[in-house]
């Protein structure tokens, strides 16, 4: 099996920063045994970091 | 000798078997050129269109990403999005209608900025953020460093309520994602593919 992967999905979420949201259920399986399982996604903004913050922006100065 | 024309029967089959093998192996080899296909030595059209072409199948490389040729299959979370872009006329007019907007709200005006935060980086760099005031265009700034990057929590809970995988990780905003959770408890981890996208002054975007 080694080179080899199977999918699920595809998911689309659109969500409010700092929410969990449940995307449903999905069999997993690795080939002996099989669980149902849900995904759950949170999505937020990263703080921004000041050292990366982009040139261009310095005319917002 | 019983049969006096054993010999001659082993030749003549053997000569058949060998020109019925020498034509099927001309007949699978390479097509030759016919005349119209044959390049040109004037142009030489015809022979370095065919060698672009079987060079270009099956590479994916950065001129043919540029020119909008395959780069993943369609069905891969990290395949470049051939979304529309914004304009410089509609960069402005959004920023008209957000100087006469309240302060930090999630108005179209401003989702809309955020959304192409690339190509507003870029305009506000050479123009300038006019007609914005000073509370507007430093509220304006923040969203736009904000939007860089995005935390992403994945969880796949089992139907018992236990996480059996977990994944957090900081990524960029707009670029595709093949990320490893670090473990998985009693199966077998998955890669999680994914692309995240700023959709709003509050809301995140994602297909995985």
């Amino acid at each position: 099996m080694e080179g080899r992967h199977f999918g699920v999905g595809p998911w689309f979420t659109v969500q409010k920063e700092q929410e969990w949201k449940n995307l449903g259920k999905f069999l997993m399986s690795n080939g002996s045994r099989s669980i149902w399982a849900r995904l759950e996604v949170r999505l937020d903004f990263a703080a921004p970091n000041i050292d990366g913050i982009p040139v261009q922006l310095s005319k917002f100065e | 000798m019983r049969y006096p024309f054993q010999w001659l029967l082993f030749t003549v089959s053997g000569a058949c078997i060998l020109s019925c093998w020498t034509m099927l192996s001309a007949d699978s080899g390479p097509p030759k050129a016919s005349p119209q296909e044959a390049p040109s030595k004037a142009t030489g059209q015809a022979e370095s269109g065919k060698v672009a072409s079987s060079e270009n199948s099956g590479k994916f490389s950065a001129e043919a990403v540029d020119a909008g040729g395959p780069q993943c299959s369609a069905g891969c979370a990290a395949a470049p999005s051939a979304g529309r872009t914004i304009s410089d006329t509609e960069i402005v007019a959004h920023l008209t209608r957000l100087a006469g907007e309240e302060t930090g709200s999630a108005t179209p005006s401003m989702e809309t900025l955020l959304f192409y935060r690339k190509e507003v980086v870029n305009w506000v760099g050479v123009h300038g953020t006019t007609p914005l005031d000073e509370a507007r265009a430093e509220f304006l700034k923040k969203e736009l460093e904000r939007g860089m990057r995005a935390r992403v929590h994945f969880r796949i809970v089992d139907s018992e309520g236990a996480c059996r995988i977990e994944l957090e990780a900081e990524v960029p905003i707009g670029e595709k994602q093949h990320l490893h959770p670090a473990a998985a408890i009693d199966v077998t981890p998955p890669e999680f593919s994914f692309t995240v996208r700023r959709v709003g002054l509050h809301h995140l975007w994602t297909r995985l």
